[in-house]
């Protein structure tokens, strides 16, 4: 790892010292050895705080969406390959000017789940990692201004790994056994917004969940309310998520948040033929309107 | 066991409705008043739709009714825009502190009020003038955005009965119309070329957060202690009773400590309003 | 009351347990759920988790609800009917639905910072004002605690003036040691559980004061008076906007926490019949304070976080003279962007002298 950070670092210095950017936002470390967290420098002198690991799980594509950072202007953001689908979805959507960034791609051999994490776990292992890195197809990021490679090997992946499986489950299960699964994960929702907040892509300044005139959305933290919010916010997030996996990584109460968002993906992958964040010149697939679209309703 | 949360029924006796966004409604619980005093506050409202926090507007002498006004803007008060006389409106209150009217005896007072912050400037303004004799000189100074968003029209000829009272009327820059025959200025421009003075005197301030601030200073300019300078806050709150914890400046609770402070109050408090 | 020592072993708190628990007490305890524990009601004692530190979420709901109704309505024409819960509420959340009335409700394997949390918050419930929804459940709420042995990096107990072998709340705590467990009866709920059945009764051996196991020296590693110091004096420090850069605005902090308390009310029903509402909110969130004209009080994260900061350590501490915090450290634990309140306090605390506002 110290090759790349001497890069990080390097990179961030001299786009601070020569203007190219005012705010550098990358990882540093965290509350304890095996957690990392953002940290946010404007002085050339201070780079020597970024660095990166296996347990930089955070999207820090999730601060561009925040008035306090948008003030800076231009920002230099490190992002994993994951993460940096969320910058081009953003610019897509033209919530982020391609010109007001400087992507520093970092290459991910994946990243520990932090609920592992948290009790010790410290290896990089197909046992270890997220669903999201034994698919990943971005290991090195498909936009970047700056790569800095990877001085660690890919993590090994032996036999018929089925990232994702309780979605297979679910679509095998009746109507009612499925409603069922989502009813009791629902129930748990303690509706604190976390899956919204760590969401790069949630960037209204108004959420649906804050408008009351029609009230679309019941303010309960019960099974009614819980239900509505959550499927609303999928539906949000559908043909957008590009799968980072921090609104399951930051629900507290552990509510599977990315078989939603993976189903998702796979259905408009499979009907529409997209892939969300890919492209930053791709029209977004729910903002455009394709004569050869499936549904016969709309012609 | 009391519940505090257990609103009373109030029977809308009259609506007035002041501009195209703004409403007064008059109340009554058991066919009267309720007890209450000029700055305290209450929680009101439409049963299904939510509850809003408001001050008094009328003045807490008057017993046949109390009477709050409030701007449609969210679901609680689209709901209470919605009802009729007639109609129940739930009730929580009255909470919090109240002008000390035995300060204000025998003095000079000048109450200003901006937008639909003339809401309780109206009922200390309407508390005093039904006791005229109590108090010296009054003079008024209510401003809108524009002619339109003027409340209170005809409340206002009835305080320019009063003798020894000044009413002055203005309307933001831009806000006037061909006829308007009041004044054209924001307020705190209008209040330093009035001919009031701070000795002896008392100023009643209500209205947005940046007309307070701005109009706090003039005051000042213009002799008025900070002690003798009067206003209500209005924070967001849910409960009125210091227990939802979002109407807190600092260390202090609007709804409990509250809403009516002194300018030197104001100094001492964080800029967290 | 005078306080009483006990000595039980392993086996009999285990009977004490499933005894409570048939005798139709709700007995709340640490359980394992997808890999993570969390309060949840048992229907043995082997449903308890005690190998675990704290539960992933306090037993906060247990006082105050996620989701609470203030009463029902019922309109027809202009004539409206208010149903008014209060005499109904028991410890089972306050559902007027219910039916079951006042029962118990027995929180088992507690540690003593989430103890700690219901007699901080029932000051606010109790201020002026009494909130009886609070105190119903509170009053029905017994609280068993298990002394912690090793706290975490993130726990600050002892600075928050608590320990980890605290009693403040709790009815019942329990120190591991001899043949199973000491127990240092605190209250007279405590005693109430103890002799709710002569069976009950004859687990617990009655020791001398000298005998149960003294606490530790446990030393705090900074002064959270000096955190107030520096809070007293700095509300306009540029720390909090630089430190909150890293804060993406969700309430876990809040909604994790056994103290925050804040709440909103709200209306949800039809035309004909519908109920009020109050539920969890929080001072994270930028709609919190927002008026209706559009302006708002505190703009950035680092207002909003400043003002959990303030609430917790000043203002609170101001009213009732005790903080707003128990230590626990779930705020630091479960923020996806390591927010560190620990860390936090003791940084302020370091820079209590620094110039101020």
């Amino acid at each position: 790892m110290e090759k790349m950070n001497d890069k990080l670092q390097k990179t961030a210095k001299e786009l601070l010292e020569n203007k190219e950017v005012n705010l550098i936002i990358g990882f540093t470390k965290g509350s304890n050895p095996l957690r990392m967290r953002s940290v946010f420098i404007t002085d050339p002198d201070d780079v020597s705080k970024l660095s990166f690991n296996a347990h930089c799980v955070q999207d820090l594509a999730v601060f561009l969406k925040k008035p306090e950072v948008k003030k800076f202007g231009k920002v230099g953001l490190i992002v994993k390959g994951c993460d940096e689908k969320a910058v081009n979805t953003l610019i897509q959507e033209y919530q982020l000017s391609r010109d007001n960034i400087k992507i520093i791609g970092v290459e991910c051999r994946g990243v520990v789940k932090q609920n592992l994490a948290d009790k010790g776990e410290d290896s990089v292992k197909q046992s270890t990692v997220y669903d999201k890195c034994l698919v990943c197809e971005v290991h090195t990021p498909l936009l970047y201004d700056y790569l800095v490679e990877s001085d660690e090997p890919a993590f090994e992946i032996n036999g018929d790994i089925k990232p994702y499986a309780k979605i297979e489950e679910l679509d095998a299960m009746s109507v009612e056994d499925r409603n069922m699964f989502w009813q009791k994960e629902f129930e748990k929702c303690i509706k604190c917004y976390a899956c919204r907040q760590a969401c790069p892509l949630c960037y209204c300044t108004r959420c649906i969940v804050e408008k009351n005139t029609p009230q679309w959305i019941e303010t309960n933290i019960e099974e009614t309310g819980n239900a509505q919010w959550n499927m609303i916010r999928a539906y949000h997030l559908s043909g957008r998520c590009i799968g980072c996996g921090e609104c399951e990584r930051a629900c507290p109460v552990n509510i599977p948040l990315m078989l939603v968002n993976e189903k998702m993906a796979r259905d408009v992958f499979e009907k529409f033929g997209y892939k969300s964040g890919v492209d930053i010149n791709a029209k977004p697939v729910f903002g455009t309107f394709d004569a050869n679209d499936f549904n016969e309703f709309i012609k | 066991m009391e519940n505090i949360y257990l609103p009373k029924l109030a029977v809308i006796k009259e609506i007035i409705q002041e501009t195209p966004d703004t409403k007064t409604v008059r109340l009554t619980v058991d066919g009267a008043s309720i007890d209450y005093l000029p700055g305290q506050f209450g929680e009101f409202s439409c049963i299904g739709e939510g509850e809003s926090t408001f001050g008094f507007a009328s003045s807490s002498l008057r017993k046949e009714f109390f009477e709050f006004s409030f701007r449609t803007s969210g679901r609680a008060t689209s709901g209470i825009n919605s009802l009729n006389v007639g109609d129940s409106i739930g009730f929580r209150g009255p909470y919090g502190n109240f002008f000390d009217t035995g300060k204000m005896k025998g003095k000079d007072i000048i109450f200003i009020g901006g937008g639909i912050g003339m809401a309780p400037v109206k009922s200390i303004l309407e508390y005093c003038l039904d006791e005229r004799n109590d108090y010296g000189k009054i003079t008024v100074l209510y401003g809108a955005k524009t002619v339109m968003d003027l409340m209170y029209k005809k409340a206002i000829e009835e305080w320019k009965s009063f003798a020894n009272t000044d009413v002055v009327i203005t309307v933001d820059p831009g806000g006037e119309t061909p006829d308007w025959k009041g004044r054209v200025g924001f307020v705190p421009t209008i209040l330093e070329e009035l001919p009031v003075k701070g000795n002896n005197a008392v100023a009643v301030v209500c209205g947005p957060p940046i007309m307070i601030k701005f109009v706090l200073k003039s005051l000042e300019k213009m002799g008025f202690d900070k002690e003798d300078i009067i206003t209500t806050l209005e924070n967001r709150m849910k409960c009125g009773i210091g227990k939802c914890g979002r109407c807190n400046i600092g260390s202090v609770y609007v709804c409990k400590e509250g809403p009516v402070f002194t300018a030197k109050e104001i100094e001492a408090m964080p800029n967290d309003f | 009351m005078e306080e009483k020592y006990y000595e039980i072993s392993s086996d009999n708190i285990e009977k004490f347990v499933n005894n409570l628990i048939a005798q139709d007490d709700e007995v709340i305890a640490p359980k394992d759920k997808d890999g993570d524990t969390f309060y949840d009601k048992i229907t043995d004692f082997k449903d308890a988790d005690l190998n675990i530190l704290l539960p992933k979420l306090s037993f906060k709901e247990y006082l105050l609800p996620k989701t609470e109704t203030l009463f029902e309505y019922s309109i027809s024409g202009s004539n409206i009917n208010i149903l008014d819960p209060i005499e109904n509420i028991g410890a089972d959340g306050g559902s007027v639905n219910s039916g079951k009335k006042t029962g118990k409700r027995i929180i088992f394997g507690s540690r003593p910072c989430d103890a700690g949390a219901g007699p901080i918050m029932e000051k606010v419930f109790n201020w002026d004002y009494k909130d009886e929804f609070f105190n119903e459940k509170f009053k029905n709420l017994y609280i068993i605690s298990i002394a912690c042995v090793q706290p975490d990096n993130y726990c600050f107990c002892t600075e928050a003036q608590l320990s980890p072998e605290s009693s403040y709340g709790s009815d019942i705590l329990l120190k591991k040691g001899g043949s199973g467990y000491f127990a240092k009866v605190i209250t007279e709920k405590g005693l109430e559980l103890i002799n709710s059945s002569s069976e009950n009764a004859g687990l617990f051996k009655e020791i001398s004061k000298d005998a149960f196991p003294a606490d530790k020296d446990w030393k705090a590693a900074f002064d959270i008076k000096k955190t107030q110091g520096f809070l007293d004096k700095n509300f306009t420090s540029s720390y909090f906007q630089e430190k909150f850069l890293s804060c993406i605005g969700c309430g876990i902090c809040t909604y994790t926490c056994p103290t925050c308390h804040c709440f909103d009310i709200q209306d949800e029903g039809t035309n004909e019949k519908g109920k009020r509402i109050r539920n969890w909110d929080s001072c994270q969130f930028g709609i919190f304070t927002l008026h209706t004209s559009g302006h708002n009080p505190r703009v950035t994260q680092g207002d909003r976080y400043r003002q959990r900061l303030m609430h917790k350590f000043k203002i609170y501490n101001e009213k009732f003279n005790k903080y707003l915090c128990v230590g626990c450290g779930r705020c630091s634990r479960n923020c996806p962007e390591d927010i560190d309140l620990r860390e936090i306090t003791s940084e302020l605390s370091l820079m209590e002298s620094s110039a101020g506002d």
